[in-house]
């Protein structure tokens, strides 16, 4: 292997990501060539140095249970949240529940006398958008 | 990682403490993430808190494919990605808690300076370089996993690993002949 293949398999070395054939093709090569072995060295040195960056956790952020405090309590408000999304979105994304809303007012403005007087005087329409604004201000 | 699939299970099958458990386990490793991409431990916490609310919503929903660990960091990255364009601040170098942070927080070493250079060099990279160096020079994950986190072929982990890896040699190199 030339030099230009072997820097490109400096990095899987060093991360130990290499099959037994190609390590053996680096280490010969490294062996006799003194520019790829600076370059293994010098980025050996590097992948070890940003290693030192790995945290030291100080005692006062070593606190798993004022950790776990936190996220429960952001757990329990999202959930509070999240079960109000899925009513309306079961309410919008079930066609049978609109289909059956929307028979069942039909059928009582079809049969009630008082709702078709209701009709008569749009009370109906003024109910409608009330709920409209409801549901909006819902979602 | 069949562990951490035993704990979701046994979770779903109502033994709340396996969540919590399972927490435990990570919250060190999603917090760290979270901390070399934002450089302020605080947002770090929020942010590792945030995918574990996520985790908690989809457990429902999980199907047991790649490992739990992958897929939390995955979210990690992503919400630090997400966290880092929605806030599109470039806060002046000087002003990074980070740095800070590296006296603070980090190996008490006498050459607190080089350290700090090299988290300044860490900072500085591009995102996916960056990325990368975290995954596998920080949190010494394999490049399977990284492919699993970040999604993107195995070469592309490599040569980022490699030209990251060379932009943090020579900003070093350049930062010491500076100071």
């Amino acid at each position: 292997m030339n030099c230009a293949k072997i820097q490109k398999l400096i990095g899987p070395c060093l991360d130990n990501e290499l099959s037994e054939k190609q390590w053996e093709a680096v280490d010969a090569h490294l062996k006799q060539c003194a520019g790829c072995l600076l370059e293994y060295k010098s980025l050996k040195e590097i992948s070890g140095q940003i290693h030192r960056l790995k945290l030291n956790w100080l005692e006062e952020d070593n606190n798993f249970s004022e950790y776990w405090t936190t996220l429960k309590n952001k757990i329990d408000s999202t959930c509070q949240t999240s079960l109000r999304e899925e009513f309306f979105n079961l309410l919008w994304e079930s066609p049978g529940i609109v289909v059956a809303a929307t028979s069942f007012i039909f059928w009582l403005r079809m049969t009630n006398p008082l709702i078709q007087n209701a009709l008569n005087n749009n009370y109906f329409e003024y109910l409608l958008k009330g709920l409209g604004l409801i549901l909006r201000r819902g979602i | 990682m069949d562990n951490d699939f035993e704990l979701i299970k046994r979770y779903l099958a109502g033994e709340e403490a396996c969540f919590e458990e399972l927490v435990k386990k990570y919250w060190k490793q999603a917090s760290e993430i979270a901390y070399h991409h934002l450089g302020n431990f605080e947002e770090a916490k929020d942010i590792s808190q945030m995918a574990f609310i996520r985790v908690f919503r989809s457990l429902k929903n999980i199907r047991f494919e790649s490992s739990f660990s992958t897929w939390l960091y995955r979210i990690v990255v992503n919400l630090c990605i997400n966290h880092q364009q929605r806030s599109k601040k470039t806060v002046p170098l000087e002003e990074v808690e980070y740095k800070l942070e590296g006296v603070e927080r980090g190996v008490r070493q006498e050459n607190n300076l080089k350290l700090e250079l090299l988290r300044e060099a860490i900072y500085n990279l591009k995102e996916p370089y960056r990325q990368c160096l975290i995954l596998k020079d920080i949190q010494c994950l394999s490049y399977k996993e990284i492919v699993n986190i970040l999604g993107c072929p195995i070469g592309t982990v490599m040569s980022r690993l490699n030209f990251g890896r060379k932009i943090v040699k020579q900003n070093l190199r350049e930062g010491e002949e500076l100071k």
